[in-house]
């Protein structure tokens, strides 16, 4: 498919998706005539591949910038710079016609499901939309393709006709996530996607995501702030902070060997729910002070070094390079410990 | 019969003197009025709290933990009643205390610590302001040493930079700093008791393990008991000496924070730890998921209210809701699996199950 003439890259034959050098700034107005008086960096240079049936977690807290990445590379948000290849095709220069089809294949999974399904729409209204958008599917075969989806994600035809107000949280979700697989997607970016469900349905959901997975040969980009939904079920995490990935690697060695202080420190912030190592954690947390700077104006050098428990005063000037200290896991090499 | 349902003073430790306990919720009902009708938001919940000690209520959405919390302090919605059942507060029967006395006792005795401190700090008036006022209101303070004083507490709670801090509007501030203030007010009256409802709930990780670690070190400092609401098993693990677990308004199990996370005695407690990501973390096991939903508040369950989604249900758990059951001191569960007549027939992998 890479036949066409189009900017193209080389790429491994099960990356999906590639993402180089993103960035995302968003202009700050100010007085009468709306003159640009800075910006918010909410994206300052993220690079990540997502692999095809693979789950890649973003995490952070707020304002690190994941959810802006989430809509950049959907082109939901008109990146600032940097480019994002789909299957080795940039989408940033795409035709608008073209990127419709490529929406079949990208789709997305919202945080609320209370306020992402249109109240006045039935189930098989919202769910058959991407059908009727690209033209895939009308008439009986249109009904029959959503009660197949509601099957797929443990609802029934018997729900049809219902609607959003009718469901509880955990079913609401569902219907997200069967309005998302309507156009039989790649890739789906599931941003906080379990975060509003209480944890006996978050666990509902998040066995299903990881069926469909399974079954259908899915990609996730998964945005999250719980940590230990990412272990359950991401592949990779990024870990980002202020707008810039700090660290990034394979899910179990980013938990087990964490190497940038911010992820040491995200991750023994973490309550546990077993009581031992709970003890554990809390007397060996590395406590960090104070809350996360604005991104509008971003600290000079490595940005995590006004919290940073092992800051040197190098930290303030130099600006960390990212290196790769394992076999696919490379951290900011900051001053401070690298 | 009369041995095994017992009163909810008797499920506590019974090494400790009643002298020591500074709340005890018994028995207690909360209904709300509805257009579809009469509620049970709360329909039995009982459980003390001894001075110095934390105690958390936990349960998913809908469970009636917040509404147990605001029953104690009276601030439920006019829709909303206390049916049943008795709170009391430092040897007092609070249950019906008048709008007037009850506005003492929030202001000098209890206070409370929100979710969401934006909504509760007033957004027109500094820090300051709002400190003072708490301040000369209720502890007869002149202006200029309340001021002192809330500088102090502002010192105590960690704020950077407290003196330009304390004419800030809210808004000024981040999360974390809202709740930094929201804690302050709630020590600057050295209350005996502090309800803090989901205080970290909408902090970021690492703001929550501040303002966590904060509330140890204040709590022993000035050994205030605290009520800790929220829905997270991790922050129960964290803070608290004792937890009571939530189901649809009643109180499922109860007991130490070690007792009921490692060897949980109610279906739904062990079912909830299992659903938990953080617990099967980095082994690769599948989560087991409760099926189903809560019940909805119109149409509760006759049994048990966890039946319909128990692995464990028997026949007499559809007809009759069991009491509190007593396992050992302090320690009991609401499950027809503990009681006498049926744990003879318990099978072999629902043991298994509870000992998990």
């Amino acid at each position: 498919m890479s036949a066409v003439a189009e900017p193209v890259i080389e790429t491994d034959a099960d990356v999906l998706m590639r993402v180089v050098d993103l960035q995302m700034h968003f202009p700050i107005k100010r007085g009468l005539l709306q003159r640009t008086v800075g910006h918010v960096r909410a994206v300052d240079g993220v690079s990540f591949e997502i692999r095809k049936g693979k789950t890649l977690a973003l995490v952070g807290e707020s304002g690190c910038g994941k959810t802006t990445t989430g809509r950049c590379v959907l082109r939901l948000l008109e990146p600032t710079a940097g480019s994002v290849y789909f299957e080795g095709r940039s989408m940033v220069d795409i035709e608008r016609s073209e990127l419709r089809g490529l929406r079949k294949r990208l789709q997305i999974i919202f945080q609320d499901p209370f306020s992402s399904l249109d109240p006045r729409m039935s189930t098989l209204d919202l769910v058959s939309e991407g059908l009727e958008i690209h033209d895939m599917a009308s008439g009986q075969a249109r009904i029959d393709r959503v009660a197949e989806l509601l099957d797929m994600v443990g609802l029934s035809r018997r729900d049809l006709h219902k609607f959003p107000h009718q469901f509880s949280g955990g079913q609401r979700q569902r219907i997200g996530v069967a309005r998302a697989l309507a156009t039989d997607p790649d890739l789906i970016v599931c941003d906080e996607a379990v975060s509003a469900l209480d944890v006996s349905i978050q666990a509902q959901v998040l066995n299903l995501l990881k069926d469909l997975q399974t079954e259908l040969g899915l990609a996730y980009l998964f945005i999250t702030h719980d940590l230990n939904v990412v272990r359950y079920i991401a592949d990779e995490v990024v870990v980002m902070y202020l707008g810039q990935i700090v660290e990034q690697g394979p899910t179990e060695q980013i938990f087990n060997d964490p190497i940038h202080p911010y992820t040491k420190a995200l991750l023994s912030a973490v309550p546990s729910v077993d009581p031992d190592v709970a003890a554990e954690r809390a007397a060996n947390r590395v406590m960090l002070e104070g809350d996360v700077p604005s991104p509008s104006n971003p600290p000079s050098g490595c940005r995590f070094h006004t919290r940073c428990p092992n800051a040197t005063p190098e930290c303030s000037t130099v600006e960390p390079e990212i290196r790769e200290f394992r076999p696919g896991h490379s951290a900011a090499a900051c001053p401070c410990f690298a | 019969m009369t041995n095994r349902g017992i009163g909810a003073g008797d499920v506590m430790n019974s090494d400790a003197t009643s002298a020591d306990i500074v709340l005890s919720v018994r028995n207690l009902k909360t209904q709300f009025k509805t257009r579809h009708g009469v509620v049970d938001a709360v329909a039995d919940n009982s459980f003390d709290i001894r001075s110095g000690e934390t105690v958390a209520l936990v349960g998913e959405s809908g469970s009636g933990k917040s509404v147990t919390a605001l029953s104690v302090l009276h601030l439920l919605e006019e829709t909303g009643s206390i049916a049943n059942g008795e709170v009391i507060f430092d040897g007092r029967d609070i249950t019906h205390l008048g709008e007037k006395a009850m506005r003492k006792v929030r202001g000098q005795e209890i206070s409370m610590i929100f979710q969401d401190p934006a909504t509760c700090l007033d957004p027109v008036f500094t820090v300051e302001h709002q400190l003072v006022e708490a301040l000369t209101i209720h502890r007869s303070y002149d202006e200029a040493a309340a001021k002192d004083r809330a500088l102090e507490l502002l010192q105590r709670v960690g704020m950077p930079d407290p003196e330009s801090r304390m004419d800030s509007y809210p808004h000024q501030l981040s999360g974390g700093q809202r709740q930094r203030v929201m804690i302050a007010m709630a020590l600057a009256l050295e209350p005996k008791l502090v309800i803090a409802d989901e205080p970290t709930t909408a902090l970021d990780v690492t703001v929550q393990a501040q303002i966590l670690d904060l509330l140890r070190i204040l709590q022993a400092e000035q050994g205030a008991a605290i009520l800790f609401v929220t829905h997270d098993l991790g922050v129960v693990a964290e803070m608290a000496d004792r937890v009571v677990v939530m189901y649809a308004g009643i109180a499922v199990e109860q007991g130490t924070v070690r007792e009921v996370l490692k060897d949980p005695q109610h279906p739904y407690t062990e079912a909830l730890l299992r659903s938990m990501p953080g617990r099967v973390a980095g082994t690769g096991e599948r989560l087991t998921a409760i099926d189903g939903n809560v019940p909805s508040l119109f149409d509760m369950p006759d049994g048990c209210r966890f039946e319909p989604r128990c692995p464990h249900a028997m026949d007499r758990c559809r007809d009759e809701l069991p009491d509190l059951i007593s396992i050992s001191d302090g320690r009991a569960s609401r499950c027809w699996l503990r009681d006498e007549s049926t744990v003879l027939t318990l099978s072999a992998d629902a043991m298994t199950g509870a000992t998990q």
